[in-house]
């Protein structure tokens, strides 16, 4: 995923934990979030889910298998007001 | 502080009435804040009976009560990921206190109400704080408190804690809750597809247990190893039930249990925050703008680099002026003192022995510290750290710490004691013990103080510089090893970003003051005794035989002149005295006729690297038990010895200096 794209948590691989920790966090299947920041040389992500904001080491982050939902350039071209208001 | 002392008592001629209250809630929710208001400068802070998790517990005065406050720790959930949850749950289930608060963050419900709810199903007598009111109005979040308390069916009392808003109310709701005394509000009830599996696990369990067993089912279907072995231990028929609903779950689901639960409860949550919390468009604000910048890939890291470089710049000048304040004003009581009493053996001993162990509390520690743990509140509670930790994730991943650990790493620059006391922000006790092991390798102020006036003195600065190199080369490598030989999986960064808000003064002074509390009960007392360890060995000349079985190794093996040893053993006091020391045995501060550059440079290094000083000791025996203290301390010193050796023979015969 790229930065500003949107997705929907299809599943979480990965040790008992760790999966544990991101559903704890509010990263659990089905769970809408955006990716708002990501730091280069592997560095953790910034996403947005529930309305806040969550950062998360890419080691983490690898284990969330993701199910795209809109692309940066669909989400700066719609000019439908309510996929718009969807996707803000 | 809410405080009605007077009343005490008072009331209708009856003896004062006790309670005991919890705070629980996430991290970042303000719940420190609430615990600091409401029981000011009564509070001791401590830990849970064998754990190296901490304990705050406090208490305050309020319409005829006397009420108890325990601080449980910031959690997300009711698992067993970390102590800290563990001991939340022990804490709730089996010592009922008799109201739990749970403090939730008004601007992020969904989250926190998935905490409540798990608070929920341990069946305590439970109030919900809601607290950041005023936040989440800036965000545009206007929330139903009547709507949330009928939801939940319990009490919702609204909060600002950092203005002091709210907590008159709340300490007014666990009395009535008190007096009604009524059965605990039942948990709420997830998709029926589940709640019929539940239903049927709690059939099953026909023991009866301190935890409710609506709460034992459902940890039984998120396969929680400590419930599993408590329960199947009883009736171990239980095992093959939960394993047949399990996959039951998991067929209707098509995740696993565990997965399945935790989408309930979040489901259960959402439902509940989007009806009782409006939206509008939040107020824009240049904090939103700050934010941005701060973590931005580039820019991010040069407005880090600046906020740290100023702060330690600031924290040194201060506590270097006034650490010459100090230690003039003691030299000026010690000229006294032996004006007044003479310098008879009983006299010096008591000023050397007992004396100038305060004084190198008081002159060399405090000065540094007041302002580290001062600015460092400040730091953490506009939610500046975790930026910071987010930053550094990937470099800190290189050895097994995340992002986190780099904040007890910086700390360590001005004091290594605060650093150990700061591993308490890692997650698992192998990251506590990695971050402490590593963090008492950072060169602090101390030894700052011998490197640059030893070596960037006489040898020259870019040799100074040299010897941090080798110090961050070291930390790197060792904290890899421990990462590789400590067992146990590390851990992930995964964490809120807090959103910048302003620090509550009367609450960062509150917080400063019970750092440097338990800083001064639990380091000065050592100090003063070893000081007056080594003035009492110092005299009975056990000190020159000390010197001379040193010999092999100081002279021989390290290559210095062997005063150096009894200099060293000095040094675990205050690692600056060995160069003061030094001059005094020496009889000269030019340590050019003394010492060669090559002995100057491999004493900083074994300055720099050997045991960590006596408080440091201290706290590390405190945290992770004298063992764990003792081995850092061996490996440390052993480590020192044999590299400074290497080092000296690799520098003399490639003439390098």
């Amino acid at each position: 995923m790229r930065l500003g794209e949107k997705g929907k948590v299809a599943f979480i691989k990965g040790g008992d934990g760790s999966s544990r920790r991101l559903m704890d966090m509010g990263l659990c299947p089905g769970t809408e979030f955006t990716v708002v920041n990501a730091l280069p040389f592997h560095g953790p992500l910034e996403v947005i889910v529930r309305r806040t904001s969550l950062v998360l080491g890419r080691g983490l982050a690898e284990k969330v298998y993701v199910e795209m939902l809109y692309s940066k350039e669909e989400i700066e071209k719609t000019s439908h007001p309510v996929l718009k208001s969807v996707i803000k | 502080l809410i405080c009605h002392s007077e009343e005490v008592g008072s009331v209708k001629g009856v003896d004062v009435k006790k309670l005991t209250v919890a705070l629980a809630g996430n991290a970042n929710v303000g719940k420190s804040v609430v615990f600091n208001q409401l029981t000011g400068l009564h509070q001791h802070v401590g830990n849970w009976p064998g754990k190296t998790v901490k304990r705050a517990e406090g208490t305050l005065s309020f319409n005829g009560y006397t009420i108890d406050v325990v601080d449980l720790p910031g959690i997300y959930s009711l698992s067993t990921f970390s102590l800290e949850e563990r001991v939340s749950r022990e804490y709730i289930a089996l010592e009922h206190p008799d109201a739990l608060i749970n403090v939730v963050d008004a601007s992020s419900l969904e989250r926190n109400l998935f905490f409540t709810i798990q608070l929920l199903e341990l069946e305590p007598h439970l109030i919900i704080g809601l607290n950041q009111m005023d936040m989440a109005e800036k965000k545009g979040i206007k929330i139903d408190v009547q709507k949330l308390s009928q939801h939940l069916d319990v009490p919702v009392v609204p909060m600002a804690a950092v203005k002091n808003k709210g907590l008159k109310e709340l300490m007014e709701e666990v009395i009535r809750l008190h007096e009604k005394d009524s059965d605990p509000p039942n948990s709420p009830s997830y998709g029926i597809e589940i709640e019929t599996v539940i239903k049927e696990v709690v059939e099953k369990i026909k023991f009866e247990f301190t935890y409710p067993k609506r709460w034992l089912a459902i940890k039984l279907l998120e396969g929680d190893d400590e419930i599993e072995t408590l329960c199947y231990s009883m009736s171990p028929e239980l095992a093959t039930t939960i394993k047949e609903l399990r996959s039951r779950v998991e067929a209707l689901h098509g995740h696993d249990s565990a997965s399945v639960i935790a989408s309930e409860r979040y489901t259960k949550a959402s439902r509940i925050a989007t009806t009782v919390a409006t939206l509008t468009e939040p107020e824009t604000n240049i904090w939103k703008r700050v934010e941005e910048l701060t973590s931005h890939p580039i820019l991010g890291y040069m407005i880090m680099l600046a906020v740290v470089f100023s702060m330690f710049y600031t924290i040194f000048n201060f506590g270097d002026f006034f650490s010459g304040v100090l230690s003039s004003i003691f030299d000026l009581l010690k000229f006294s003192y032996y004006q007044t009493f003479g310098a008879g053996t009983i006299q010096t001993f008591l000023w050397e022995g007992l004396i100038e162990g305060v004084n190198a509390g008081i002159s060399i520690a405090l000065p540094y510290i007041v302002p580290f743990f001062l600015t460092l509140s400040i730091l953490e509670d506009t939610g500046y750290l975790a930026r910071v930790a987010f930053l550094m994730d990937s470099l800190m991943h290189k050895i097994g710490l995340h992002g986190k650990g780099f904040i007890p790493l910086m700390l360590g620059f001005g004091c290594n004691v605060p650093a150990c006391l700061g591993c308490s922000i890692m997650e698992t006790e192998r990251e506590r013990l990695i971050c402490a092991f590593v963090s008492s390798l950072v060169p602090c102020a101390a030894r700052s103080i011998v490197i640059m006036g030893l070596v960037a003195t006489y040898v020259g600065f870019e040799w100074a510089v040299a010897l941090y190199l080798l110090d961050f080369l070291l930390i790197f490598l060792l904290g890899r090893i421990a990462y590789k030989a400590l067992p146990g999986e590390p851990v992930g960064l995964i964490m809120e970003m807090p959103t910048y808000k302003n620090p509550s003064t009367k609450v960062t002074l509150q917080r400063t003051w019970f750092k440097l509390k338990s800083f001064i009960f639990e380091a000065f007392p050592i100090m003063v005794i070893g000081n007056l360890g080594i003035f009492l060995a110092n005299s009975l000349g056990i000190l020159s035989l000390v010197e001379k079985i040193f010999t092999p190794v100081t002279v021989w093996w390290l290559g210095l002149p062997a005063a150096t040893g009894v200099v060293l053993i000095f040094g675990v006091l205050r690692k600056e005295l060995t160069l003061i020391l030094l001059a005094s045995i020496m009889g000269t501060t030019n340590f050019a006729l003394i010492l060669t550059p090559v002995q100057m440079f491999v004493f900083a290094f074994v300055v720099m690297i050997y045991v960590p000083c006596i408080a440091t000791i201290a706290v590390l025996a405190k945290e992770f038990g004298s063992k764990a203290a003792a081995v850092i301390s061996l490996t440390e010193v052993i480590l020192a010895v044999v590299l400074g050796g290497i080092l000296s023979r690799f520098i003399l015969i490639f003439g390098i200096i």
